[in-house]
């Protein structure tokens, strides 16, 4: 698991500004002063592409077994090799790719929605409010995060929706703190008590005013979550609570057949491990070659 | 400042009955309990007739003290806590409380050994990369660090126990011998898990130190001293590094959470009698005492670690005002 | 005496058993040699015949059937002392012999009543009961005489005495619960109750003689006391309490020297254990090594001494690793099944269960998972020797692979009959649970098959993460299917009564048939060894044409591996060594330094 909580990396939120780096002059920027960055944002639309073409990329059905070929090497006809089924380990992992997606993306958007609706009106609101939301955060926080999340596993019970939920559960906890820092510091500007003035209701200040400012950190969070969300179901996997066989996991493929075979079969655990590698990788050279550029007091460091 | 600490301190005692009651309750909520595995053996060997069962679940229920109402048990557990008292184990009776004082030690030296090894590989490589950075030094660096921590650490620890075997015929160690015993012995057995854990630790650390670094260097006493004509390394590691490494130092306080859970699949892996491996087979075994104890018991740790950083690092950083 | 079921048993146990056991050889295969150290090794089979390496005969192509009938033998004297160490994957959590779930510190420390030959499966005495009789033609009194001058382990309060009649008799009547009152336990914590069934009393008529009498007859009742959750133990120990392993102490061949939670239990050699010469290690010791990776590499650095339930490729690799080390190989206890439930509709129907019986390519699956060595079984395990023998279920429709594609033609036909066309309308989840691979391998396996001959039918698998989960739905009944894996008790009939019998403790499917509860309920009560074999052969006939309760894949090949360096284990090499406690540990020794 990837021990870094974004609250520790972000010190403050973004200043008011347009995102205008998702431009394409923007974006050549960005390959041309991050290169490492770009080469995690390549693998991350590598991914995306495998996870939507799988259908079509896929030579065989993650769950067809050619119970004539178990455990065959790499081949001509089985890329990465076969399973102790017979089942076509590149096929597996094009599928996989769907559930790492899947498990990266939804429990992303689930512990950044709750965590900025957390945090955001518990910094708006303050008092008795935030001070009981913020002893939950300390309560949630003070669990070691695989413990808390084996917990959840077994109450939710074992599905891809159930692991997803509960990776979601302490990040989106523990995640509102960053955007309760972020959301109180823009609620000591100007524009924010001017609008206040003006008479804006709480909603549509937060909505209007807060949101967008505080969206670096919001990125920023959402692309360290990604890895850390993967990792998490792999090391679930490996205790026995991630997501159930005989959907192709990619952590679930490395830590249960692939860890079983590890010395007897080798390709089955490279196969997953190194897709599993590379997404990690991939995904935290980007988060942090955009908290690079998206935290302005580090913007400049490199000397412009 | 005392005022701040006193706060801070009563702040922890809503946390921690926060805390309780979400273990209390979450514990309970796992489907399958103590009495379905006693049940579902007696069912199974046996030949028999299936009729006492239910009877069974009542009286083994009222044995375990499982009968009465959560809030009941929440309640009588949070009393047993003031006295210290952490209950016993289901299955074999022991005191939950010296269970997990027997296992402390090992997950503590572990813990210990993973930051050391951190430190010592993070803060060098933070400092380059810092330093150098968007160089391709930075880039050979930071991509190193983060492939250590691309896979997962239970497939880096199999690695280390399996393949020596396989290759020479050797293998590390899963005889355990206690700190007392025989303590180089023991310190290899240490050794392997803490570096698993280590490396992987040593990734956020190097990217913190480099993070704090390039700010620091943009502070004004650092382009002061610049500015008086000091050299690149005197700036570096006279005035940049010792502030940037305050923050880094209390990021490793905040890393508790994650060596314990950590501690869980490298003390499986390796057979070492810590905590994360009493913690796993307590959820095999729905031993909801010793569940619930050792994440009491680490809650507490963690809350307490957190109230110290706070506190050091008001007086670390002149720059931290309490309000 | 009236020649009785078990007079006429112990024959035909040992005319009827085969053996799947097999060894590869040591070094060389030449290793391998020799009888036993047990004199009462039947002759008839090869106890002594040398095997060579990769296994002597075996069954069909297919890898079906019983392998060989030699038992390997490690020659070479035995080197007294040296210590043993066995891999465990946890410290034990339970010490009361008879309300333990599993595998207890009694196994060493204590010893049963009666045991079961490790090699034919007879019901034989043991090293604390030397004989034991029927006294009467009904079956209603029962006469157990205990070997006199047994001690205890030198351990207060016992400290040494003689074991005797009295504490027999105490132990029989716990382990049905009879004290459960006065000490306080559950009587449903007793697990082991069931295989006393029909027991009313039993009391010490002399030092050495015991009297059990029975308030109806129960023809199960001495394979009950082989149960290897049934130990004795000396009756003070109801007093000592069973939270400090340290404190207890039985008659086993050795004695608990260090119980350290979480690392290792270690037993010490018993110097007046009543078996002379006995045992050969001054030390054993079970090392907790969770991690099946960690067994690996410590088997293969010398580190353990035995390592069991290997799968095909951790084979090849320790083979090839510890060329010196032993194999062995013989068809254990457990069963892996798919359990339908009968609250499914279309599982209710008999023919959409037989179609699916005819349909499973057994020999694919088992095959696939295990290779060689394993067995066919239909009703009941081909290790009893009322159950049908594995060369004869291969030879019945839907097991037979030579038959495969016309019992899959009639499956089809079958399930068209039913009124599920290609198996649509029928759509079920198979349960399994994650920890044990092999009910996932068998659900995984099951699923694909089912696919290929029913394009109809929808078939899903759930695995659960642990047994905790599991059990509930299962117990429940809260499922259509199970994949699932049962050690089979040490007797025929109180097997089947458990598993298919309408009130039967692990009928989890809800199969109510009251034909079938009938002649279970004969057998149990019938003591005549023809009358009962006959009914068990109407039982299982009419299991795979009238009733099918559940469809059984195969019973499971059981693998193990022990060092070059110890010897005299041939008890190993049996068919029911899930019965055997670990005692047999007493009897094995060192043959190179």
């Amino acid at each position: 698991m990837t021990t870094q909580s974004t609250a520790e990396v972000l010190q403050g939120p973004a200043e008011t500004r347009s995102l205008g780096w998702r431009s394409l002059h923007g974006t050549r920027r960005f390959v041309r002063r991050k290169p490492l960055g770009a080469f995690g944002g390549l693998i991350l639309l590598l991914l995306v592409s495998a996870a939507l073409l799988a259908d079509v990329l896929a030579p065989y059905g993650a769950a067809q077994q050619d119970t004539g070929a178990p455990l065959s090497a790499p081949s001509a006809s089985h890329l990465a090799g076969t399973d102790q089924y017979g089942r076509d380990i590149f096929s597996r992992l094009l599928y996989g790719a769907r559930i790492s997606l899947y498990v990266g993306i939804g429990a992303t958007v689930l512990s950044i929605v709750p965590a900025t609706v957390i945090g955001v009106a518990s910094a708006y609101f303050q008092g008795r409010f935030d001070y009981i939301v913020q002893r939950v955060v300390d309560a949630v926080q003070a669990v070691p995060g695989l413990i808390l999340l084996i917990a959840i596993v077994v109450v939710l019970g074992p599905s891809v929706v159930m692991v997803v939920a509960s990776l979601s559960v302490r990040s989106a906890v523990v995640n509102s703190r960053v955007m309760r820092g972020a959301t109180i510091q823009i609620m000591g500007r100007d524009f924010i008590q001017a609008a206040r003035s003006l008479g804006a209701r709480d909603l549509r200040l937060m909505l209007r005013h807060v949101l967008p400012n505080i969206a670096a950190p919001i990125i920023i969070v959402a692309s360290l979550g990604f890895g850390q969300f993967i990792l998490a179901e792999a090391s679930l996997s490996f205790l026995g609570y991630g997501v159930p066989p005989p959907e192709p996991s990619w952590g679930g493929m490395l830590a249960s057949d692939g860890r079983n075979y590890m010395y007897a079969a080798p390709h089955m655990f490279v196969g997953p491990a190194l897709v599993l590698s590379l997404v990690v990788f991939g995904v935290n050279m980007f988060g942090d070659a955009m908290r690079d550029v998206l935290d302005p007091r580090l913007r400049g460091a490199s000397g412009n | 400042m005392t005022h701040y600490i006193v706060r801070r301190a009563l702040g922890l005692v809503p946390t921690f009955l926060i805390l309780l009651l979400l273990v209390v309750v979450l514990v309970r909520l796992i489907p399958g309990d103590i009495v379905d595995i006693l049940l579902q053996e007696q069912g199974g060997g046996g030949s028999g007739r299936s009729a006492e069962l239910a009877l069974g679940r009542e009286q083994i229920e009222a044995r375990l003290g499982l009968d009465r109402p959560v809030f009941v048990q929440y309640v009588e557990y949070a009393a047993g806590l003031l006295q210290g008292d952490l209950g016993r184990s289901l299955w074999d009776d022991r005191p939950v409380r010296e269970m997990i004082l027997n296992r402390v030690p090992v997950t503590a030296e572990v813990a210990l050994v993973a930051i050391v090894v951190s430190l010592l590989t993070a803060i060098p490589v933070g400092l380059i990369s810092a330093v150098r950075q968007d160089t391709p030094i930075d880039y050979f660096l930071r991509s190193a660090l983060i492939l250590g921590i691309s896979l997962p650490n239970f497939a880096i620890a199999t690695a280390i126990v399996i393949f020596p075997a396989i290759w020479w015929g050797w293998s590390v160690s899963f005889t355990y011998v206690s700190l007392t015993e025989d303590p180089i012995k023991h310190l290899t057995l240490i050794i392997p898990p803490a570096a698993v854990l280590g490396v992987q630790l040593s990734a956020s650390v190097a990217r913190m130190t480099r993070t704090m670094m390039l700010e620091v260097m943009q502070e004004d006493y650092v382009r002061t001293a610049r500015s008086k004509g000091l050299t690149g390394s005197q700036v570096v590691l006279g005035h940049a590094l010792k502030n940037a490494l305050i923050p880094v130092v209390t990021l490793l306080g905040l890393q508790v959470t994650f060596l314990i859970g950590g501690s869980v699949i490298t003390e499986t892996v390796f057979a070492l009698p810590g905590l994360g491996r009493l913690l796993l087979e307590a959820i095999a075994n729905r031993d909801y005492p010793v569940i619930q104890g050792i994440v009491v018991s680490v809650g507490l740790l963690v809350m307490i670690t957190n109230l110290l950083i706070d506190i050091s690092y008001g007086y670390l950083d002149p720059r931290i005002r309490y309000s | 005496m009236h020649e009785n079921y078990w007079t006429r048993r112990r024959l035909s146990r040992r005319d009827t058993l085969r053996l799947a056991g097999i060894g590869t050889a040591g070094l060389t295969g030449a290793a391998l040699i020799g009888c036993g150290e047990d004199e009462d090794a039947p002759a008839t089979n090869g106890a002594g015949a040398t095997t060579a390496p990769g296994g002597g005969g075996k069954g069909g192509p297919d890898g079906a059937g019983p392998a060989g009938e030699g038992i390997p033998v490690v020659e070479g004297d035995p080197i007294p002392g040296g210590s043993f160490t066995s891999p465990a994957t946890s410290t034990y959590l339970q010490h009361d012999p008879h309300t333990a779930l599993g595998p207890n510190i009694w196994h060493l420390i204590g010893e049963k009543a009666l045991e079961q030959d490790q090699r034919t499966g007879e019901v034989v005495p043991s090293l604390l009961i030397e004989s034991f009789e029927v006294a009467d033609d009904q079956g209603l009194e029962l006469i157990f005489k205990v070997r006199p001058g047994i001690e205890t382990h030198d351990i207060p309060p016992f400290s040494g005495r003689v074991f005797d009649a009295e504490d027999v008799a105490f132990n029989m009547m716990r382990i049905i619960g009879a004290t459960a009152e006065e000490e306080g336990i559950p009587v449903a914590s007793f697990q082991r109750a069931s295989m006393l069934e029909g027991m009313e009393d039993a009391e010490a008529v002399d030092e050495t003689t015991v009297r059990m009498t029975m308030s109806r007859p129960n023809s199960s009742i001495f394979a009950g006391l082989t149960e290897n959750r049934v130990p004795m133990m000396p009756r003070e120990m109801v007093e000592v309490g069973f939270d400090d392993p340290m404190a207890m102490g039985g008659t086993g061949p050795f004695k608990m020297v260090e119980f350290e939670p979480g690392v290792r239990m270690a037993y010490g050699r018993f110097e007046n254990y009543h078996q002379e010469g006995n045992p050969q290690f001054d030390r054993y010791v079970q090392q907790v090594l969770p991690d099946r990776a960690a067994q690996v590499s410590a088997f293969i650095a010398g580190e353990i001494d035995s390592i069991g339930a290997l799968q095909a490729h951790e084979l090849t690799t320790l083979q090839a690793a510890r060329p010196d080390a032993n194999y062995f190989t013989w068809v254990d206890a457990n069963w892996m099944h798919f359990r339908p439930n009968m609250t499914y509709e279309p599982f209710a129907d008999f023919r959409v269960r037989k179609a699916m019986q005819l349909a499973i390519d057994y020999a694919g699956m088992a095959n696939g998972y295990w290779g060689e060595g394993w067995a066919y079984h239909a009703a009941l395990h081909p290790n009893y020797p009322e159950g049908w023998q594995s060369d004869r279920v291969r030879a019945l429709p839907g097991y037979n692979p030579d038959t495969k594609e016309q019992d899959r033609a009639e499956a089809v036909k079958m399930m068209d009959a039913a009124g599920f066309a290609n198996g649509s309308g029928i759509d079920f989840e198979t349960l399994f649970v994650e920890a044990i691979a092999d009910t996932e391998e068998n659900a995984i396996r099951l699923q694909s098959q089912m696919g290929e001959v029913f394009s109809g039918m929808v078939v899903n698998v759930r695995g659960y993460p642990d047994l905790a989960s599991y059990s509930k739905p299962q117990s429940e009944g809260n499922f259509r299917g199970v994949s699932y894996i049962i050690t089979a008790t040490p007797d025929a009939v109180l097997e089947a009564i458990s598993q298919f019998h309408s009130q039967g403790s692990r009928n989890y499917g809800s199969f109510n048939e009251p034909g079938l509860d009938d002649i279970l309920d004969r057998a149990q009560a019938e003591l005549d060894i023809d009358a009962r074999t006959e009914l068990l052969d109407e039982f299982q006939q009419r299991f795979m044409d009238e009733w099918l309760p559940l469809i059984v894949f195969y019973a499971r090949p059981y693998r193990s591996m022990l060092q070059g360096r110890i010897g005299g284990f041939d008890q190993t090499a049996g068919t029911w060594l899930g019965y055997s406690t670990g005692n047999e540990i007493g009897q094995w020794y060192q043959v190179v330094e």
